[in-house]
Protein backbone atom coordinates (compact mmCIF):
# COMPACT_ATOMS: atom_id res chain seq x y z
CA UNK A 1 0.00 0.00 0.00
CA UNK A 2 1.57 3.25 -1.16
CA UNK A 3 1.50 5.99 1.74
CA UNK A 4 1.06 9.62 0.70
CA UNK A 5 3.37 11.85 3.02
CA UNK A 6 0.16 14.16 3.62
CA UNK A 7 -1.28 11.03 4.98
CA UNK A 8 1.73 9.93 7.06
CA UNK A 9 1.52 12.38 10.17
CA UNK A 10 -2.12 11.94 10.94
CA UNK A 11 -1.78 7.63 10.27
CA UNK A 12 1.39 7.48 12.99
CA UNK A 13 -0.62 9.30 15.29
CA UNK A 14 -3.54 7.46 15.38
CA UNK A 15 -1.05 4.13 15.30
CA UNK A 16 0.73 5.67 18.30
CA UNK A 17 -2.18 6.09 20.29
CA UNK A 18 -3.23 2.36 19.32
CA UNK A 19 0.64 1.56 20.66
CA UNK A 20 0.09 3.27 23.63
CA UNK A 21 -3.09 2.01 24.58
CA UNK A 22 -1.57 -1.63 24.08
CA UNK A 23 0.86 -1.29 26.04
CA UNK A 24 -0.85 0.02 28.83
CA UNK A 25 -2.59 -3.00 28.52
CA UNK A 26 0.58 -5.07 28.37
CA UNK A 27 2.22 -3.45 31.28
CA UNK A 28 -0.70 -2.74 33.76
CA UNK A 29 -4.07 -4.89 32.90
CA UNK A 30 -1.78 -8.29 32.31
CA UNK A 31 -0.10 -8.18 35.21
CA UNK A 32 -2.82 -7.29 37.36
CA UNK A 33 -5.32 -10.39 36.23
CA UNK A 34 -1.78 -13.19 36.91
CA UNK A 35 -0.16 -12.50 34.10
CA UNK A 36 3.28 -11.74 35.37
CA UNK A 37 5.60 -13.43 33.73
CA UNK A 38 4.46 -12.88 29.90
CA UNK A 39 4.05 -9.49 28.30
CA UNK A 40 3.12 -10.04 25.03
CA UNK A 41 5.22 -7.27 22.76
CA UNK A 42 2.50 -5.16 20.81
CA UNK A 43 5.35 -2.86 19.20
CA UNK A 44 6.68 -5.75 17.24
CA UNK A 45 3.09 -6.72 15.88
CA UNK A 46 2.91 -3.07 14.98
CA UNK A 47 6.19 -2.67 13.57
CA UNK A 48 5.81 -5.65 11.28
CA UNK A 49 2.33 -4.63 10.13
CA UNK A 50 4.68 -0.86 8.60
CA UNK A 51 7.09 -3.52 7.18
CA UNK A 52 4.01 -5.67 5.62
CA UNK A 53 2.04 -3.28 4.32
CA UNK A 54 3.53 0.35 4.10
CA UNK A 55 5.49 1.30 1.25
CA UNK A 56 6.59 4.73 1.39
CA UNK A 57 10.33 5.83 2.10
CA UNK A 58 10.00 7.26 5.71
CA UNK A 59 9.11 3.47 7.02
CA UNK A 60 12.54 3.74 9.06
CA UNK A 61 11.02 6.98 10.73
CA UNK A 62 7.65 5.65 11.54
CA UNK A 63 9.60 2.81 13.40
CA UNK A 64 12.18 4.74 14.91
CA UNK A 65 8.42 6.44 16.53
CA UNK A 66 6.76 3.59 17.21
CA UNK A 67 9.73 2.22 19.28
CA UNK A 68 10.52 5.37 20.95
CA UNK A 69 7.03 5.55 22.28
CA UNK A 70 7.15 1.97 23.49
CA UNK A 71 10.85 2.76 25.46
CA UNK A 72 8.57 4.76 27.65
CA UNK A 73 7.17 1.30 28.77
CA UNK A 74 10.50 -0.37 28.73
CA UNK A 75 14.17 -0.01 30.09
CA UNK A 76 14.64 -1.86 26.64
CA UNK A 77 15.01 1.66 25.11
CA UNK A 78 14.01 2.26 21.29
CA UNK A 79 17.85 1.65 19.74
CA UNK A 80 17.47 -2.52 19.74
CA UNK A 81 13.77 -2.68 18.13
CA UNK A 82 14.42 0.23 15.71
CA UNK A 83 17.66 -1.65 14.25
CA UNK A 84 15.77 -5.54 14.12
CA UNK A 85 12.52 -3.41 12.62
CA UNK A 86 14.43 -1.81 10.10
CA UNK A 87 15.85 -4.94 9.28
CA UNK A 88 12.48 -7.14 8.95
CA UNK A 89 11.39 -4.17 6.61
CA UNK A 90 14.14 -4.71 4.71
CA UNK A 91 13.65 -8.77 4.49
CA UNK A 92 10.07 -8.08 3.55
CA UNK A 93 10.53 -5.73 0.70
CA UNK A 94 12.46 -8.20 -1.03
CA UNK A 95 9.38 -10.72 -0.11
CA UNK A 96 6.79 -9.00 -0.34
CA UNK A 97 5.00 -10.11 -3.69
CA UNK A 98 5.13 -13.64 -2.28
CA UNK A 99 3.19 -12.66 0.74
CA UNK A 100 -0.37 -12.60 0.43
CA UNK A 101 -2.71 -12.71 3.69
CA UNK A 102 -4.94 -14.46 1.85
CA UNK A 103 -6.53 -15.92 5.29
CA UNK A 104 -6.03 -15.06 8.92
CA UNK A 105 -4.16 -18.44 9.05
CA UNK A 106 -2.11 -16.94 6.32
CA UNK A 107 -1.60 -14.03 8.61
CA UNK A 108 -0.86 -15.33 11.60
CA UNK A 109 1.93 -18.57 10.11
CA UNK A 110 3.94 -15.17 8.29
CA UNK A 111 3.77 -13.05 11.52
CA UNK A 112 4.79 -15.98 14.20
CA UNK A 113 7.59 -16.78 11.17
CA UNK A 114 9.04 -13.22 11.26
CA UNK A 115 8.73 -12.94 15.24
CA UNK A 116 11.50 -15.62 14.98
CA UNK A 117 13.72 -13.57 12.60
CA UNK A 118 13.23 -10.56 14.89
CA UNK A 119 13.92 -12.82 17.96
CA UNK A 120 17.10 -13.95 16.13
CA UNK A 121 18.55 -10.63 15.28
CA UNK A 122 17.52 -9.21 18.70
CA UNK A 123 19.14 -12.16 20.58
CA UNK A 124 22.34 -11.54 18.57
CA UNK A 125 22.42 -7.94 19.37
CA UNK A 126 22.16 -8.96 22.75
CA UNK A 127 24.74 -11.47 22.79
CA UNK A 128 27.06 -9.41 21.37
CA UNK A 129 26.92 -6.89 24.11
CA UNK A 130 26.28 -9.20 27.17
CA UNK A 131 28.30 -11.99 25.66
CA UNK A 132 25.72 -14.32 27.69
CA UNK A 133 24.25 -17.10 25.74
CA UNK A 134 22.32 -18.58 28.92
CA UNK A 135 20.21 -15.49 28.77
CA UNK A 136 19.00 -15.79 25.31
CA UNK A 137 18.13 -19.38 25.74
CA UNK A 138 15.88 -18.18 28.59
CA UNK A 139 14.53 -16.04 26.63
CA UNK A 140 13.44 -18.23 24.20
CA UNK A 141 10.97 -20.04 26.72
CA UNK A 142 9.69 -17.05 26.82
CA UNK A 143 9.22 -15.82 23.37
CA UNK A 144 7.38 -18.36 22.40
CA UNK A 145 4.12 -18.53 24.47
CA UNK A 146 4.64 -14.53 23.90
CA UNK A 147 4.96 -14.89 19.80
CA UNK A 148 1.99 -17.12 19.52
CA UNK A 149 -0.34 -14.59 21.65
CA UNK A 150 0.69 -11.84 19.35
CA UNK A 151 0.20 -13.96 16.17
CA UNK A 152 -2.77 -15.04 17.16
CA UNK A 153 -4.33 -11.56 17.67
CA UNK A 154 -2.31 -10.44 14.49
CA UNK A 155 -5.55 -10.51 11.72
CA UNK A 156 -7.77 -8.51 14.71
CA UNK A 157 -5.00 -5.96 15.21
CA UNK A 158 -3.84 -5.54 11.35
CA UNK A 159 -7.43 -4.78 10.43
CA UNK A 160 -7.77 -2.10 12.89
CA UNK A 161 -3.92 -0.89 11.20
CA UNK A 162 -5.43 -1.10 7.86
CA UNK A 163 -8.25 0.89 8.47
CA UNK A 164 -6.01 3.58 10.46
CA UNK A 165 -3.78 3.77 7.08
CA UNK A 166 -6.71 3.69 4.77
CA UNK A 167 -6.84 0.46 3.15
CA UNK A 168 -10.05 -0.31 2.89
CA UNK A 169 -9.42 -1.28 -0.59
CA UNK A 170 -7.05 -3.76 -0.38
CA UNK A 171 -7.35 -7.32 0.51
CA UNK A 172 -8.82 -7.58 3.92
CA UNK A 173 -6.52 -9.98 6.50
CA UNK A 174 -9.33 -12.29 7.61
CA UNK A 175 -9.77 -13.80 4.37
CA UNK A 176 -12.30 -11.70 2.57
CA UNK A 177 -11.86 -9.62 -0.87
CA UNK A 178 -13.56 -6.81 -0.74
CA UNK B 1 7.55 7.67 -13.53
CA UNK B 2 9.97 5.39 -13.26
CA UNK B 3 12.83 8.37 -12.65
CA UNK B 4 10.46 9.47 -9.22
CA UNK B 5 10.40 5.73 -8.06
CA UNK B 6 13.94 5.48 -8.18
CA UNK B 7 14.46 8.71 -6.51
CA UNK B 8 11.72 7.43 -3.70
CA UNK B 9 14.02 4.14 -3.16
CA UNK B 10 17.39 6.10 -2.79
CA UNK B 11 15.59 8.04 -0.36
CA UNK B 12 14.27 5.13 1.50
CA UNK B 13 17.78 3.85 1.53
CA UNK B 14 19.38 6.42 2.43
CA UNK B 15 16.89 6.72 5.87
CA UNK B 16 17.34 3.48 6.21
CA UNK B 17 21.11 3.28 6.11
CA UNK B 18 20.81 6.29 8.92
CA UNK B 19 18.43 4.83 11.12
CA UNK B 20 20.26 1.95 11.07
CA UNK B 21 23.32 3.47 11.88
CA UNK B 22 22.21 5.31 14.75
CA UNK B 23 20.07 2.83 16.34
CA UNK B 24 23.63 0.22 16.36
CA UNK B 25 25.47 3.03 18.00
CA UNK B 26 22.56 3.58 20.27
CA UNK B 27 22.06 -0.28 21.05
CA UNK B 28 25.70 -0.69 21.46
CA UNK B 29 26.57 2.27 23.64
CA UNK B 30 23.31 2.45 26.01
CA UNK B 31 24.09 1.29 29.46
CA UNK B 32 20.57 0.81 31.50
CA UNK B 33 22.03 2.09 34.59
CA UNK B 34 20.25 5.75 34.42
CA UNK B 35 18.20 7.42 32.37
CA UNK B 36 18.19 10.58 31.37
CA UNK B 37 14.81 12.20 30.77
CA UNK B 38 14.05 15.04 28.49
CA UNK B 39 10.65 17.38 29.03
CA UNK B 40 8.96 15.45 26.38
CA UNK B 41 9.99 12.45 28.25
CA UNK B 42 9.00 13.50 31.67
CA UNK B 43 5.70 14.98 30.18
CA UNK B 44 4.50 11.35 28.40
CA UNK B 45 5.17 9.31 31.38
CA UNK B 46 3.50 11.62 33.78
CA UNK B 47 0.35 11.55 31.47
CA UNK B 48 0.35 7.60 30.46
CA UNK B 49 1.26 6.67 34.54
CA UNK B 50 -2.26 7.72 35.75
CA UNK B 51 -3.68 5.88 33.69
CA UNK B 52 -1.38 2.95 34.38
CA UNK B 53 -2.41 3.65 37.93
CA UNK B 54 -5.98 3.85 37.45
CA UNK B 55 -5.89 0.25 35.81
CA UNK B 56 -4.11 -1.15 38.37
CA UNK B 57 -6.24 0.62 41.52
CA UNK B 58 -9.91 -0.97 39.44
CA UNK B 59 -8.84 -4.21 39.51
CA UNK B 60 -10.86 -5.17 42.88
CA UNK B 61 -13.80 -3.01 41.58
CA UNK B 62 -13.98 -4.79 38.37
CA UNK B 63 -13.73 -8.23 39.77
CA UNK B 64 -15.63 -7.86 42.79
CA UNK B 65 -18.78 -6.52 40.22
CA UNK B 66 -17.96 -9.30 37.86
CA UNK B 67 -18.33 -11.57 40.71
CA UNK B 68 -21.32 -10.19 42.40
CA UNK B 69 -23.57 -9.71 39.00
CA UNK B 70 -22.79 -13.62 37.74
CA UNK B 71 -23.72 -14.89 41.34
CA UNK B 72 -27.15 -12.63 41.17
CA UNK B 73 -28.38 -12.71 37.98
CA UNK B 74 -30.28 -16.29 38.40
CA UNK B 75 -31.89 -15.52 41.94
CA UNK B 76 -35.27 -14.46 42.65
CA UNK B 77 -35.99 -10.35 42.96
CA UNK B 78 -35.89 -11.03 46.83
CA UNK B 79 -32.74 -12.82 47.14
CA UNK B 80 -31.12 -10.59 44.54
CA UNK B 81 -31.78 -8.00 46.99
CA UNK B 82 -30.48 -10.05 50.14
CA UNK B 83 -27.76 -11.32 48.33
CA UNK B 84 -27.04 -7.45 47.12
CA UNK B 85 -26.96 -6.34 50.75
CA UNK B 86 -24.88 -9.69 52.12
CA UNK B 87 -22.36 -8.84 49.21
CA UNK B 88 -22.51 -4.94 49.99
CA UNK B 89 -21.76 -5.63 53.69
CA UNK B 90 -19.18 -8.77 52.44
CA UNK B 91 -17.35 -6.06 50.52
CA UNK B 92 -17.45 -3.40 53.22
CA UNK B 93 -15.71 -6.11 55.50
CA UNK B 94 -13.42 -7.03 52.87
CA UNK B 95 -12.30 -3.38 52.19
CA UNK B 96 -12.17 -3.35 55.94
CA UNK B 97 -9.50 -6.48 56.25
CA UNK B 98 -8.20 -5.30 53.28
CA UNK B 99 -7.52 -1.68 54.96
CA UNK B 100 -6.66 -3.90 58.63
CA UNK B 101 -3.97 -5.95 55.70
CA UNK B 102 -2.58 -2.68 54.46
CA UNK B 103 -2.19 -1.11 57.31
CA UNK B 104 -0.45 -3.71 59.03
CA UNK B 105 1.93 -4.20 55.66
CA UNK B 106 2.47 -0.10 55.90
CA UNK B 107 3.25 -0.18 59.39
CA UNK B 108 5.76 -2.97 59.45
CA UNK B 109 7.51 -1.45 55.99
CA UNK B 110 7.86 1.99 57.96
CA UNK B 111 9.01 -0.07 61.27
CA UNK B 112 11.38 -1.78 59.32
CA UNK B 113 15.28 -0.97 59.78
CA UNK B 114 14.70 1.31 62.13
CA UNK B 115 18.23 1.49 62.27
CA UNK B 116 19.09 2.64 59.16
CA UNK B 117 19.46 6.71 59.50
CA UNK B 118 17.51 7.84 56.22
CA UNK B 119 14.28 9.38 55.60
CA UNK B 120 11.61 7.00 54.23
CA UNK B 121 8.81 7.15 51.36
CA UNK B 122 6.30 4.66 50.97
CA UNK B 123 5.13 4.03 47.64
CA UNK B 124 2.54 1.86 45.61
CA UNK B 125 3.73 -0.42 42.70
CA UNK B 126 1.12 1.04 40.10
CA UNK B 127 2.73 -0.68 36.79
CA UNK B 128 5.66 -2.95 35.81
CA UNK B 129 8.16 -3.32 32.70
CA UNK B 130 6.36 -3.94 29.18
CA UNK B 131 8.69 -6.10 28.24
CA UNK B 132 8.94 -9.13 30.57
CA UNK B 133 13.08 -8.94 29.18
CA UNK B 134 13.68 -6.36 31.75
CA UNK B 135 12.48 -6.27 35.57
CA UNK B 136 11.60 -2.85 36.40
CA UNK B 137 8.31 -1.48 38.31
CA UNK B 138 6.97 1.34 38.50
CA UNK B 139 6.18 3.48 41.60
CA UNK B 140 3.61 6.09 42.64
CA UNK B 141 6.13 8.75 44.20
CA UNK B 142 8.58 11.09 42.40
CA UNK B 143 11.02 14.12 43.04
CA UNK B 144 7.82 15.85 44.47
CA UNK B 145 7.90 13.40 47.13
CA UNK B 146 12.29 13.90 47.58
CA UNK B 147 13.04 10.49 45.45
CA UNK B 148 16.45 11.15 43.85
CA UNK B 149 17.97 9.14 41.49
CA UNK B 150 19.46 6.36 42.94
CA UNK B 151 17.10 6.25 46.02
CA UNK B 152 17.19 2.64 47.66
CA UNK B 153 13.78 0.90 47.30
CA UNK B 154 13.04 -1.90 49.61
CA UNK B 155 10.41 -4.16 51.36
CA UNK B 156 10.42 -5.22 54.88
CA UNK B 157 11.65 -8.63 53.08
CA UNK B 158 14.83 -6.96 51.83
CA UNK B 159 16.04 -5.18 48.76
CA UNK B 160 13.79 -4.64 45.97
CA UNK B 161 16.25 -2.41 43.82
CA UNK B 162 16.93 1.35 42.90
CA UNK B 163 15.59 4.43 41.39
CA UNK B 164 16.91 5.03 37.42
CA UNK B 165 14.16 6.93 36.20
CA UNK B 166 12.37 10.02 37.99
CA UNK B 167 9.47 12.07 36.94
CA UNK B 168 7.81 14.60 39.79
CA UNK B 169 5.33 11.85 40.31
CA UNK B 170 6.73 8.90 39.46
CA UNK B 171 9.36 6.76 39.60
CA UNK B 172 10.81 3.57 37.38
CA UNK B 173 12.63 1.10 40.03
CA UNK B 174 15.44 -1.36 38.17
CA UNK B 175 14.88 -4.42 40.27
CA UNK B 176 17.69 -6.79 41.65
CA UNK B 177 16.11 -9.28 39.24
CA UNK B 178 17.48 -7.03 36.47
CA UNK B 179 20.82 -7.97 35.30
CA UNK B 180 21.86 -4.63 34.49
CA UNK B 181 21.23 -4.54 38.47
CA UNK B 182 24.77 -4.85 40.08
CA UNK B 183 24.75 -5.33 43.77
CA UNK B 184 27.77 -5.58 46.41
CA UNK B 185 27.22 -7.93 48.90
CA UNK B 186 28.62 -9.78 51.56
CA UNK B 187 28.26 -13.53 52.96
CA UNK B 188 26.81 -12.47 56.51
CA UNK B 189 28.48 -15.53 57.91
CA UNK B 190 31.72 -15.25 56.51
CA UNK B 191 31.86 -11.50 54.91
CA UNK B 192 33.21 -12.54 51.76
CA UNK B 193 32.18 -10.20 49.32
CA UNK B 194 30.60 -10.24 46.02
CA UNK B 195 28.27 -8.77 42.85
CA UNK B 196 25.06 -9.82 43.15
CA UNK B 197 23.22 -9.49 39.40
CA UNK B 198 20.00 -10.19 38.40
CA UNK B 199 19.43 -13.35 36.35
CA UNK B 200 15.92 -14.24 36.03
CA UNK B 201 12.23 -13.69 37.05
CA UNK B 202 12.89 -15.36 40.69
CA UNK B 203 16.35 -15.67 41.29
CA UNK B 204 19.82 -13.79 41.11
CA UNK B 205 23.77 -15.01 40.51
CA UNK B 206 26.52 -13.57 43.09
CA UNK B 207 30.11 -13.16 41.03
CA UNK B 208 33.89 -12.86 42.21
CA UNK B 209 33.36 -14.97 45.47
CA UNK B 210 36.73 -16.97 45.92
CA UNK B 211 36.22 -20.95 45.55
CA UNK B 212 37.65 -21.46 48.84
CA UNK B 213 35.36 -19.68 50.30
CA UNK B 214 33.33 -21.69 52.40
CA UNK B 215 29.94 -20.78 51.54
CA UNK B 216 26.59 -23.00 52.26
CA UNK B 217 23.36 -23.19 50.91
CA UNK B 218 21.20 -20.94 52.69
CA UNK B 219 23.54 -18.21 54.00
CA UNK B 220 22.19 -14.85 53.91
CA UNK B 221 23.33 -12.15 51.98
CA UNK B 222 23.22 -8.36 52.60
CA UNK B 223 24.48 -5.11 51.21
CA UNK B 224 27.90 -4.27 52.07
CA UNK B 225 27.32 -0.30 51.40
CA UNK B 226 30.36 -0.08 48.95
CA UNK B 227 29.17 1.91 45.47
CA UNK B 228 27.54 4.75 47.04
CA UNK B 229 23.73 3.15 46.12
CA UNK B 230 22.51 0.47 48.68
CA UNK B 231 23.23 1.57 52.08
CA UNK B 232 25.09 -0.99 54.31
CA UNK B 233 23.27 -4.42 55.67
CA UNK B 234 20.18 -4.45 54.23
CA UNK B 235 18.87 -7.90 53.27
CA UNK B 236 19.27 -9.38 49.38
CA UNK B 237 18.61 -12.91 49.88
CA UNK B 238 19.82 -16.65 50.70
CA UNK B 239 21.99 -19.10 48.40
CA UNK B 240 19.96 -21.32 46.76
CA UNK B 241 22.45 -23.10 44.72
CA UNK B 242 26.05 -23.73 44.49
CA UNK B 243 28.79 -24.80 41.82
CA UNK B 244 31.98 -24.92 43.21
CA UNK B 245 34.77 -27.25 40.79
CA UNK B 246 38.31 -28.35 41.68
CA UNK B 247 39.88 -25.42 39.92
CA UNK B 248 38.98 -21.90 39.15
CA UNK B 249 39.49 -18.89 40.71
CA UNK B 250 35.69 -18.34 41.55
CA UNK B 251 32.25 -20.73 42.61
CA UNK B 252 28.98 -20.37 40.70
CA UNK B 253 26.68 -19.04 43.79
CA UNK B 254 22.77 -18.72 42.53
CA UNK B 255 20.78 -16.55 44.89
CA UNK B 256 17.19 -16.67 46.06
CA UNK B 257 15.98 -12.95 46.77
CA UNK B 258 14.18 -12.38 50.05
CA UNK B 259 11.58 -9.96 47.99
CA UNK B 260 8.76 -11.95 46.85
CA UNK B 261 8.21 -9.97 43.25
CA UNK B 262 5.43 -11.63 42.19
CA UNK B 263 3.47 -10.32 45.20
CA UNK B 264 4.79 -6.49 45.64
CA UNK B 265 2.30 -3.84 46.32
CA UNK B 266 4.01 -1.25 48.00
CA UNK B 267 7.58 -0.46 48.88
CA UNK B 268 10.03 2.00 51.01
CA UNK B 269 12.28 4.33 49.00
CA UNK B 270 15.27 5.23 51.62
CA UNK B 271 16.13 9.03 50.85
CA UNK B 272 19.46 10.03 52.56
CA UNK B 273 19.18 12.88 55.27
CA UNK B 274 22.12 14.50 54.04
CA UNK B 275 22.96 14.15 50.07
CA UNK B 276 25.76 16.84 50.55
CA UNK B 277 27.91 14.28 51.67
CA UNK B 278 27.12 11.75 48.61
CA UNK B 279 27.51 14.85 46.19
CA UNK B 280 30.77 15.57 47.64
CA UNK B 281 31.67 11.93 46.64
CA UNK B 282 30.43 11.45 43.34
CA UNK B 283 32.26 14.95 42.76
CA UNK B 284 35.42 13.99 43.58
CA UNK B 285 35.03 10.47 42.11
CA UNK B 286 34.14 12.30 39.13
CA UNK B 287 37.13 14.59 39.09
CA UNK B 288 39.48 11.47 39.63
CA UNK B 289 37.84 10.67 35.98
Amino acid sequence: MKVRSEQLPQSLFFTILLLLALEIVASTFFPIIGLVRFRPAFNILIVLYVGFKLETPFVALVIFAIQYFHSFFSVEGWAAGTFAGIIICMIISYLREMIHFSTALVTIVVVEIFQIIWFIIASLLLYLKTDNITYVYEKFFRFIPESIIIALVAPYCFTILDRIWHSRNERKLLGDVS
Amino acid sequence: MGLVEHEGNRLKHFINIVFLAVSLYSASTTEYRLAEISFFDRFLINALAPIQKGLSSTKDYISSGIEHYLLNVTASRENIKLKRDYSELESELFKIREIEKENRRLKALLEFNSEIPLKKVLAEVVAWDASSEFKVIRINKGSKSGLRLQSTVITTQGLVGYVYRLTDNFADVLTILDRNNKVDAVLERIRAHGIVEGYSQDKCIMKYVGRKDPVVLEDILITSGLGNVYPKGIKIGTVSRIERESFGITQYIEVKPSVDFSRLEEVVVLLSLDDKTLDQEWNVLNKTK
